[in-house]
């Protein structure tokens, strides 16, 4: 027995105590303010979960190849109501491409 | 025609729960190389932390998330105690407040039983799935625990692949698979903004994203911008309706 499993275990209480806050608790009803905010909650989410990944680099804002695959990932979706599977092809493609061209350039 | 005789009902909205389930985990699998990387590095870091295996795949098992792990046994490495990791995975972790609240109305009618297991593995990208999934309109909690389930498989099999092999890793990076998690967030996100107030809180949200990579440790960002971004939206709303009522 040592710290570590003490560790883990608080790990996976305060985890599992976020996730189930409003899920185990209630039935899915909030105050008017509180319900208004949870809609715009996977806006908000999903833009924040995307968008750092084709911008920035450890040192801070970059334009790169990834800046160029998200713009045409991104353009992708809006055409195809974003159909997964393409915007998957059409990122991670145009960032293979341009990446290759600009080792050659 | 043998299927008129015993409740056709039943068997049929069993074999549909099931098939969504089904369809819940292979809308993961895309997900599955970069999460089983991120595992394996994760493993890699904990054996050099000083974590045993057994340790390692229980906190996979048990905690279930890939930031706040991953900052936790860089913390342990760097010398910290069970207090701080603890409180740095409950600050890193209090997104899934807002995650589980938002996905809540659309779970609200099953049992609290169910709802508790559900809990149990809600992840952002399992998260982000299922509401896209709720939000169109043809989502069941089904898909949604399908989802949760499958990003077990990459994040438990990358710890323990991770153990086996050690610190021999391909250059991910140049193929683009660190991209494939935000691409599929890009692709849930376009189709939400369809009025000019969620192309807003995309904006204000993103704006709060990189202030917040740039200003806080780990996954904070993602809390900063959950709910900066989400109030901005509420406010909007509120502020829209009452100018409408005083013009009526």
């Amino acid at each position: 027995m040592n710290e570590h499993w003490l560790t883990i275990a608080g790990m996976a209480v305060v985890t599992y105590a976020s996730r189930a806050a409003f899920l185990v608790t209630g039935h899915g009803q909030f105050p008017l303010w509180l319900s208004r905010l949870m809609a715009y909650v996977p806006v908000a989410l999903f833009a924040a979960l995307a968008l750092p990944a084709f911008v920035t680099t450890k040192g801070g804002v970059r334009v790169g190849p990834e800046t160029i695959a998200g713009a045409v990932a991104a353009l992708v979706a809006w055409r195809t109501g974003g159909k997964t599977i393409y915007v998957l092809f059409a990122g991670i493609g145009t960032f293979i491409v341009v990446r290759l061209v600009a080792s050659y350039a | 025609m043998e299927s008129a005789t015993a409740s056709p009902a039943t068997i049929t909205t069993t074999e549909t729960s099931i098939s969504r389930w089904r369809e819940g985990v292979q809308a993961t699998v895309p997900l599955w190389p970069g999460a089983l990387l991120f595992g394996i590095v994760y493993a890699v870091t904990g054996r050099a932390a000083g974590l045993s295996p057994a340790q390692i795949v229980v906190m996979s098992l048990v905690v279930h998330a890939g930031a706040s792990q991953f900052a936790a046994v860089n913390l342990i490495a760097a010398g910290a105690g069970p207090v701080s990791v603890i409180i740095a995975t409950a600050i890193t972790n209090l997104r899934h407040v807002l995650m589980g609240g938002s996905v809540a109305p659309h779970v609200a009618h099953r049992s609290r039983g169910w709802r508790a297991l559900y809990a149990y593995h809600l992840s952002d990208e399992s998260y982000g799935l299922a509401t896209a999934r709720f939000l169109a309109g043809d989502g069941t909690p089904a898909y949604a625990l399908g989802t949760n389930m499958g990003m077990i498989v990459p994040w438990v099999g990358g710890a323990i692949i991770g153990l086996v092999v050690g610190g021999v890793l391909p250059n991910a990076h140049r193929w683009g698979v660190d991209l494939v998690g935000p691409l599929i967030f890009l692709a849930l996100l376009v189709p939400l903004l369809g009025s000019r107030r969620t192309v807003g809180v995309a904006v204000v949200s993103s704006i709060f994203a990189l202030v917040g990579v740039a200003v806080l440790p780990g996954a904070w960002y993602l809390l900063l911008a959950g709910i900066g971004g989400s109030a901005v939206g509420a406010l909007w709303e509120q502020w829209g309706e009452r100018r409408g009522a005083t013009r009526q």
